[in-house]
This record gives C-alpha cells, structure tokens and sequence, in this order.
C-alpha cells in the first residue's frame, strides 16, 4: 500500500490538542537509519538502556531541524554525527543520567546485550580517546569509508585513517592480539 | 584473530543485538519529544500500572514490557467504528485476533490488506478479527480501512490503553485471544498470511488454507 500522500498531509491526533506533523520523507529516512543509529549508539555508550534514546533524540532533533537537514544530500551523517558525540559525551557524566534514564524506561528492554567477548571489545574501543573510538565505530558498525567517516566528524580523511591507525595499535595491545602467533596457532 | 577481525565480529554482534530491537513507529515515538511529555508520562503511568496489576516485580513478563500471557483484559471498553462502546468479551465464545494498526504505519496498512483481511474471509464464523486503531484522527483511520479493503471489525483504541496494556512496543503489533479470552501468543511486528494461517492453526485448530 502506498499512502505516502495522506501521510503527508494527515495531522496526528494524539491525546494532546495539537497535531504534529511529520514529513512523508523523514518518516522514510527514520525507518531506514533507525536500526543502524540504535548499533553505533549502543557500541559508542556501552548502555542498551540509553541506546535509543540517544538514536531517538537525534532523529527528534533532525525532524525539528528538517527544513534544513532534510534538504542535505544525505541527512545520515548529521544524525551520526549526533549520536557519535553524545555517546560519547554522555561517557562523562553517565551514571546519574543512567541510572535516571533506565528508571524511566521499566517498560522497554529492545536492546538484546551482547555476548561478553564482543562487549569487551567495545569496552575497550571506549576507552580510546573519543575520535579514534568514534571512527572505529563508522568504520567497523557503519561499513564506511574514511572520506565518509571524515564527512560525518568534521575532519579530514587523512585524519580520520590516522585515528584509525593508532587506534588499531591501542587495541592491538589492550586486546592482546599477537598477529604473529595467532596465525601460527590457527595453521 | 586480528583487530581487524575482532572489531568486524564485535560490529557484527552490536548489529544483531538491535536489529533484534523491533522498529519503533516513527510518528509514535517522535510525539513524545515533539508533543510535550503528557502522554509520555499518561503510557509510563498506565505502564506501571499494568505491569504491577499483572506480574510480579522481575518476573520475565514485567522484563518483556507487559502483562502476564493470561491476563484478561477482557472488560476493558473500546468504541467500535460506529460510535458505541464495546469490549473483548463480546468476542468471548470465538477464538480473536486483536490487531493494533496505525494509518502513519505503512507496515500495518500493508499487514491489514495482505493478511488480516484474506484471513477474515478464510475463517468467519470460526475466529474473529479485530483492528484497533491507535492515535489517528477519525477521518484519517476511515479512509485507509477502506482503502486497504477491511471488512473485520474495527474498533478505537485512541489513547493507546489496550495497547500499552497488552505489552505493545511497536506497530503493527497483534494479540491472539482464545475462545475463552485468554492470551495465548502475542507478536510484535507484521506479520503475512501464512504466519497467520499458522498460528489460528497452532493455537485455535482453525484452518485458513483454502482462500
């Protein structure tokens, strides 16, 4: 069914006096990032509880902004770009706004956790100093190139393959990684 | 392994833990922040509300975001597409598919022509079929029932009770009653012909096979 039309032009009638109105488009774009937004949320705070909050708040701030976003030629950058630095941000002053978020979320466990080894991994992309932990997330979550990573920061492409390059070093080492010797092992 | 390849698997698992995460509706989610925190705190309220009527403190069901499977919610009242009031056990006697649809929710117009309506005229006189409709204005709700062709009952659930009830975190989301008005499976999420021809099988013994 395509209803886009309506869509377009039907207010919502929610139990407030005042409809909201969304863009046919945004309402695309939503659906198609949401998922992908929640991941790099998720992998960049640590927090299941506060991984879609985080997306949602990015996406609520883009459709308040979307006489501006929505003309970009790919609002998806700007929406990682907001959800890279806050979950990051958040990192600094989490617990109380943790703890105050999961109290107000006892109805909405979406995010599954994940297993330990990956977590781990996370954990310890994390502790990176945030632009290399930012760009390990577009590269690894998101799949895309350091010309794109570059874009959605506000940096360089050449800066973003030398945050990638020290962050492989970090984590070789924090993960303990010995490349030599697991090929050796696993011949 | 690599770091390369422990970061691609660690990517692989953040995207299979949300992609778990059932896709919230967008107009829906986005009301709260756009539309003040009223009705926000009106679902968190009734959340409460139902989870401590219904289950007890950490029990999986409250964890699920819901009431137990069994709770009836059979004398809660609703208005039926003409303006009267009625309630799930008018439907007692019939096993009931309850179905929460939206008509900013592509998904669910798709579901109610694709699925729920071929299951209706597979199944009248052995299984009811019930669509709830959630937030839209009157006129709006008409115009897509008719569009996607509905000839099952139709009923409004305008401030979302039955649904926040009923466990619903996101649309389409589908609630199967037996005969006697006891929840026996609830989906989050659309579903096809097939999936639903299988579970009134499953469930009711109700055979939807021949259209």
């Amino acid at each position: 069914m395509t209803d886009t039309a309506s869509r377009e032009t039907e207010p919502i009638q929610g139990d407030t006096d005042r409809p909201v109105r969304v863009p046919a488009d945004f309402d695309a774009f939503f659906r198609r990032e949401f998922r992908r937004v929640v991941a790099l949320a998720y992998a960049l705070s640590g927090s299941r509880l506060v991984a879609e909050d985080l997306a949602q708040e990015a996406f609520a701030a883009a459709a308040r902004r979307w006489n501006v976003v929505g003309t970009y030629d790919r609002p998806g950058p700007w929406v990682r770009r907001a959800v890279a630095n806050r979950s990051v941000s958040l990192l600094r002053r989490r617990s109380a706004e943790l703890r105050a978020l999961a109290r107000l979320r006892p109805l909405r466990l979406h995010v599954q956790p994940m297993p330990a080894d990956a977590a781990g991994v996370w954990h310890e992309v994390r502790r990176l100093p945030q632009r290399q932990a930012q760009v390990v997330a577009l590269r690894y979550l998101e799949e895309l190139s350091l010309r794109e990573i570059g874009e959605i920061l506000g940096i360089g492409a050449e800066t973003a393959r030398t945050h990638l390059r020290r962050a492989h070093d970090t984590l070789r080492s924090s993960l303990e990684v010995d490349e030599y010797r697991t090929e050796e092992t696993t011949a | 392994m690599t770091v390369q390849e422990q970061l691609t698997a660690a990517a692989h698992e953040a995207r299979i833990a949300v992609a778990a995460v059932p896709v919230a509706p967008s107009r829906h989610s986005l009301l709260a922040p756009l539309a003040g925190v009223a009705a926000l705190l009106l679902l968190i309220v009734a959340g409460f509300w139902a989870v401590g009527r219904s289950a007890p403190a950490g029990s999986d069901a409250a964890a699920q975001g819901g009431p137990a499977i069994g709770l009836s919610v059979l004398d809660w009242s609703f208005e039926r597409w003409d303006g009267t009031r009625a309630t799930l056990r008018d439907h007692v006697g019939e096993p009931l598919v309850v179905n929460f649809w939206a008509s900013w929710c592509p998904s669910c117009i798709a579901e109610m022509s694709a699925a729920l309506q071929p299951l209706h005229e597979a199944t009248v006189g052995d299984l009811g079929v019930l669509g709830l409709n959630l937030q839209d204005g009157r006129g709006a709700a008409d115009r897509l029932a008719a569009r996607a062709g509905v000839t099952y009952d139709l009923g409004l659930d305008r401030p979302g009770e039955f649904y926040a009830e009923l466990g619903g975190i996101t649309m389409p989301f589908t609630v199967f009653f037996d005969e006697e008005g006891a929840i026996v499976r609830k989906v989050q999420g659309p579903l096809t012909f097939e999936d639903l021809e299988s579970i009134v099988a499953d469930e009711f013994g109700v055979v939807a096979g021949d259209r």
